[in-house]
């Protein structure tokens, strides 16, 4: 009876405790890279679902949706589904094919109250045809979830965070061009994007980072911390993940990717051999700090 | 005593055919519409309002639209079923492309190519019988 009575007490205490001090650690309910690496590339199933073989067929898709579903309300978010229809590249294409149908899926990590400007973190979820895509694109998908996962403990947050994992990249980045389309429309005033795309690759063990397209005040703030953190970095430009279509519509933007510019990346991509057991989670990890750390910088200014 | 109507006459199944053709057509126009794209919208509807002005059995016009109208159906049906064929032999990796020549595109295309003969022959009806429609 009194260790009952001592363990009420501590759980109460505890409830009153928590919410004060905050959490010192990762959400409990918060999944690891490593399960979302593995869950999106088949390595494993919820339950006893099929495991997913691809990300590419409608289907697949919406499996890998609800997963993802999942995690951004384990971590108490809202998930919202932007379904949308975009035209093919050529109108001349419109008379023998249907418009390109998908689904962004985006939630809102809320600021202070005095928080007016929102910092995005993208990543598309799809694969190729018959292509696990554990390093395209599920690392990146890991590494915003990471990255979320250790901004949701933070106290201050002077800016929102919304993170969205875009559909259709491999298709002529028709997710991201939609979502840019949703900004617009409901005017979020964006402070910067950040679009992470395969991270899960380093041969050579140097741990170097790719900095895509980045606008000249990011490029500072991630050279900065790079070389605190003595990460290697280097600067390419034209390149063809979604951050594409937000630096033609001017936004303040970068893209996060393994060196594949100088051919460190995998040799796996876009093929069945894309799976789990390629992955490099040490390089993932330490990436994820390294943005998570940017991230925070940005968010608390 | 009862007399029986041949089965075209009790229906105006060429009629329907060509209305069911006009609009998916349209209903493909209002789609690229809203997505910012008019001009299959336009040409459709320029079609339909030709067609409802020129609406007489011997009007020449009439008879050219329906038979234009038919030879686009077959074509694109035939261009689709075609397009079908090659991918089953030289496989692409465009799903976007690919998900249109599935079992049911290719029921759509075979579809296409039958209204399209039969808004043809509705087109080709000789303008001085009396005994057909």
């Amino acid at each position: 009876m009194r260790t009952l009575i001592i363990y009420l007490l501590l759980a109460w205490l505890q409830s009153l405790w928590l919410p004060i001090i905050g959490q010192s650690t990762v959400p409990p309910s918060a999944v690891s890279q490593v399960d979302i690496v593995a869950l999106l590339s088949g390595a494993q199933s919820i339950g006893q679902g099929p495991a997913l073989t691809a990300r590419t067929t409608s289907r697949e898709r919406r499996i890998a949706r609800r997963y993802m579903k999942l995690w951004m309300e384990e971590l108490g978010l809202e998930a919202i589904e932007q379904n949308y229809r975009w035209p093919n590249l050529h109108p001349a294409l419109d008379i023998i094919l249907s418009p390109y149908q998908g689904t962004n899926l985006y939630c809102i990590l809320p600021g202070n109250e005095s928080a007016h400007e929102f910092v995005v973190l993208g990543a598309h979820y799809d694969s190729k045809l018959a292509c696990p895509g554990a390093i395209d694109n599920a690392t990146g998908v890991a590494l915003a979830f990471g990255v979320l996962q250790q901004l949701c403990l933070l106290k201050e947050r002077q800016k929102h965070l919304m993170l969205v994992l875009f559909d259709q990249e491999e298709e002529e980045l028709v997710g991201s061009q939609a979502f840019v389309r949703l900004l617009q429309k409901e005017n979020f005033p964006i402070h910067s994007v950040h679009t992470f795309d395969m991270v899960g690759w380093d041969a050579d063990g140097n741990g170097e980072v790719e900095l895509g397209d980045p606008s000249p005040r990011l490029q500072a703030i991630y050279e900065a911390h790079a070389q605190e953190m003595d990460i290697p970095t280097y600067v390419t430009t034209g390149g063809s993940t979604d951050c594409q279509s937000f630096l033609k519509n001017a936004y303040e933007v970068i893209g996060i990717n393994e060196a594949y510019a100088k051919g460190d990346s995998t040799p796996y991509k876009d093929t069945p051999a894309d799976t789990f057991d390629t992955v490099n989670f040490q390089y993932l990890t330490q990436v994820t700090q390294y943005v998570t750390r940017v991230i925070s910088s940005i968010i608390q200014q | 005593m009862a007399t029986t109507r041949p089965y075209h006459r009790r229906y105006p199944w060429r009629e329907i055919c060509l209305w069911i053709s006009l609009l998916l057509w349209i209903w493909k126009g209002m789609t690229y519409f809203f997505l910012g794209r008019v001009w299959i919208l336009i040409v459709v509807l320029s079609l339909v309002g030709m067609l409802t002005y020129n609406q007489q059995p011997r009007n020449a016009i009439y008879s050219s639209l329906l038979r234009l109208w038919g030879i686009f159906l077959m074509l694109w049906g035939t261009i689709r079923l075609i397009l079908a064929l090659l991918m089953f032999f030289f496989p692409i990796s465009d799903l976007h492309v690919r998900q249109h020549f599935g079992w049911l595109g290719n029921l759509y295309s075979l579809g296409s190519c039958v209204i399209g003969y039969i808004v043809f022959k509705m087109g080709n009806t000789d303008p001085n019988s009396t005994s057909k429609p």
